[in-house]
């Protein structure tokens, strides 16, 4: 059974990975897609790079931080 | 014209009642409790509610509801790249140092940020250097907050009469505490903001300053929303208006002056700011008001933008211009650097700019601003004092996903909200952070409920406040706390802290508000450099003050100081080299990631050479087992 720092220190590390898959999707993403030259296509009423590159990201962020939060995190001392 | 000038001043008049009740509460709770702890850290009671919604409208400061619309107002869908990183924002901001933050400020009775660096490095000189750079940064980050609320209280409230009655009656009766270069409307706001957020942040401390920002983001949370949809109802949705949008070249900008054949009578000739004319077959707008004094046939020079997309001017000449009482003269129209006859520039990144040719949102600085907000957001000491301030993990735990949901639903729908202000508010571009109140009153008109307006507008100066307060509590807490009781008197009593307590509150607010009297320049380049600033020098040190036990005085120091060393440095070679307040950026990366990692290596070289921690320290920390465990 791993110490209360320890699993603390487990949990940091995984809101960091997350941070960078966060990175990694959105600013690749966009890089390809948003700067490139050429006609921007409308999806749900933005443009599609907002909604493969901001709104999906942000959408499984929002889900993951209620997941990690609610369900993942486990308490410490109070 | 709008049908309500008084629906703002009646919304503030309300919330500055309800503000200041909770303050005579917050007042009354504390006289039970030990001072200290609870003035500062609200004797770390805080639920899920209250720290979600005190972190949220902690971080979202004035910029949020005056600066951000401006920008998306200004460039358009970047902007979604620009503040994406808000997506993963509360869990980096709360969860990364949340659990461990409240753990050991419990175990070792810490208050204040350097009580917490004190504790973990038993430095005195640590914690001395933490509160000076703590005290200074804050005070220099205050005076732009003050000046932005100033500004947004006369913009929200300049066109009431009662407000214009009273600037009058300062401008005549007290023209000495109008500096030159600002106005009795500007002062007035200034002073009506200071006095209210001096009040209640002096009397109700942080209880105080907890319950007013959970009344403020709601505010904010329902302000945005209603504008959310009254916005989609009046563009007719939004693929019409990213439609229109992706037809748009952005505007020239550029001055003119009024002229009339004959001096103007005793009342002067007066011209609306926001009024549209056309000379030579172009259309243009005012972006400020035109006045011709008494007596002379020609006003001074005024902000104008001329509208350049065919469909718009088509669309705004549908209806028939008002006839001026004067004939303009227009002088030099300057092309934006990025986007100029371009369509679509507002659709994607990097977005139009007025003055920097490769555009407003290079890559390098979306993956800049990237890691500012989620990181630099976690190193904000206003957001670490909270996380020392609640009831147990499992509040930290619900406010986590509370925040996640409440900044999606702040953050996207004012993209949303800007960039159709573009078609609904046209010709704004040369003063485009009147877009927040130039919207709340246009949508309450369009939706038929003129006093809407009040309530929507209440969102913005609630930022401000909500930001300001938590910031003059922690200045103070800084000089009480960890200059006046742990360096020079030890045995100061409770009464003897609580006086000292409230008159530094109301001292640093009058600093505060002497400083916002003669406004800085670069506003927004102040509030970023000293975000960041706060953010080099606190991240590295208590980050891994918290989680890496070897790690230890020397690397402290060397972080906190080479960190904010490298981050100044940049800025200091920008202002030097390129003669303005924009800092140099390396590979296009900013200076707060430049600072941060610099402060990395210094903590990482210093701990290597520096000597090791004590037991007792460690102890307290990481428990007896964890910390032996990494030594060995």
């Amino acid at each position: 059974m791993p110490s209360a720092f320890r699993r603390a220190r487990r949990e940091a590390l995984h809101i960091l990975i997350a941070w960078a898959v966060c990175l990694v999707w959105t600013i690749g993403y966009c890089a390809i897609s948003a700067y490139r030259p050429g006609d921007v296509t409308l999806l749900w009423g933005m443009p599609s790079w907002v909604v493969f590159g901001i709104v999906l990201p942000w959408l499984s962020a929002t889900i993951y931080s209620l997941w990690f939060a609610l369900f993942h995190m486990k308490d410490g001392e109070q | 014209m709008r049908s309500d000038a008084n629906a703002p001043l009646i919304a503030f008049v309300c919330y500055t009642a309800i503000v200041l009740g909770l303050a005579v509460l917050s007042n009354y709770a504390f006289k039970k409790r030990a001072f200290v702890s609870e003035y500062f850290l609200g004797s770390r009671g805080l639920g899920v509610i209250a720290l979600a919604l005190t972190f949220g409208a902690t971080s979202a400061s004035a910029g949020s509801f005056a600066g951000f619309p401006s920008l998306i107002y200004a460039h358009g869908w970047s902007l979604a790249l620009w503040i994406a990183s808000y997506m993963i924002f509360p869990l980096c901001g709360m969860g990364l140092l949340g659990k461990r933050l409240s753990i050991v400020s419990r175990r070792t009775g810490a208050i204040t940020l350097p009580d917490i660096l004190r504790a973990r490095f038993e430095s005195r000189s640590l914690a001395l250097m933490s509160t000076i750079l703590l005290s200074v940064l804050l005070c220099v980050f205050l005076v732009p907050q003050f000046t932005l609320a100033a500004l947004i209280m006369q913009q929200l409230l300049g066109d009431s009469p009662l407000y214009q009655e009273a600037a009058l009656w300062l401008q005549n009766d007290l023209p000495n505490l109008i500096p030159t270069g600002t106005g009795p409307e500007y002062v007035l706001g200034l002073l009506l903001f200071a006095i209210l957020v001096v009040a209640y942040t002096t009397f109700g401390g942080f209880r105080a300053v907890v319950w007013t920002d959970v009344l403020q983001g709601f505010v904010m949370l329902i302000g945005v929303l209603l504008m959310l949809v009254f916005t989609l109802v009046q563009v007719g949705g939004l693929r019409n208006a990213s439609l229109e949008m992706s037809s748009m070249q952005p505007p020239r900008l550029g001055t003119a002056s009024f002229v009339v054949d004959s001096p103007a009578p005793l009342e002067g000739i007066r011209i609306d700011m926001d009024t549209w004319f056309m000379d030579e077959e172009r259309l243009f707008r005012t972006n400020e008001a035109v006045l011709i004094p008494a007596g002379d046939t020609e006003s001074a020079p005024i902000k104008i933008t001329q509208i350049v997309t065919p469909q718009e001017i088509a669309s705004i000449t549908q209806t028939e211009l008002p006839s001026l009482p004067a004939k303009p003269r227009v002088g030099q129209l300057i092309p934006y650097a990025r986007g100029d006859n371009t369509v679509g520039t507002y659709m994607r990144p990097p977005g139009p700019s007025p003055s920097d040719p490769n555009g407003f949102l290079p890559l390098g600085v979306a993956v800049s601003f990237f890691a500012f907000w989620a990181l630099a957001g976690t190193g904000q000491p206003g957001n670490m004092i909270r996380l020392m301030a609640f009831t147990g993990t499992r509040t930290l735990r619900r406010a986590i996903a509370s925040l996640a949901v409440y900044f999606s639903l702040i953050y996207f729908p004012l993209i949303i909200i800007f960039c159709c202000a573009r078609l609904l508010a046209p010709g704004l571009d040369h003063t485009p952070d009147r877009i927040m109140p130039v919207m709340a009153y246009l949508l309450s008109d369009g939706a038929g409920i003129p006093w809407m307006a009040g309530i929507l507008i209440a969102a913005p100066f609630a930022a401000a406040m909500s930001t300001v307060d938590s910031f003059m509590l922690m200045i103070t807490s800084s000089i009480v706390r960890d200059v006046y009781q742990q360096s020079i008197r030890p045995e100061a009593t409770e009464r003897l802290l609580k006086r000292l307590s409230y008159g530094t509150t109301m001292l640093v607010g009058l600093l505060a508000t002497i400083g916002a009297l003669y406004p800085p320049q670069f506003l927004q380049y102040v509030i970023v450099f000293t975000g960041g600033g706060l953010a080099v020098a606190f991240l590295t040190p208590v980050g891994l003050g918290l989680y890496w036990p070897r790690f230890n005085k020397l690397g402290a120091l060397m972080s906190m100081v080479v960190g904010i060393a490298v981050y100044v440095l940049l800025y200091l070679i920008g202002f030097v080299t390129l003669g303005n307040a924009s800092p140099v950026r390396p590979l296009e990366l900013d200076p707060f990631i430049w600072g941060l990692l610099a402060s990395l290596l210094a903590a990482w070289l210093g701990t290597r050479y520096g000597r090791s921690n004590t037991d007792r320290a460690l102890e307290a920390f990481f428990g007896r087992n964890d910390h032996h465990a990494e030594y060995d």
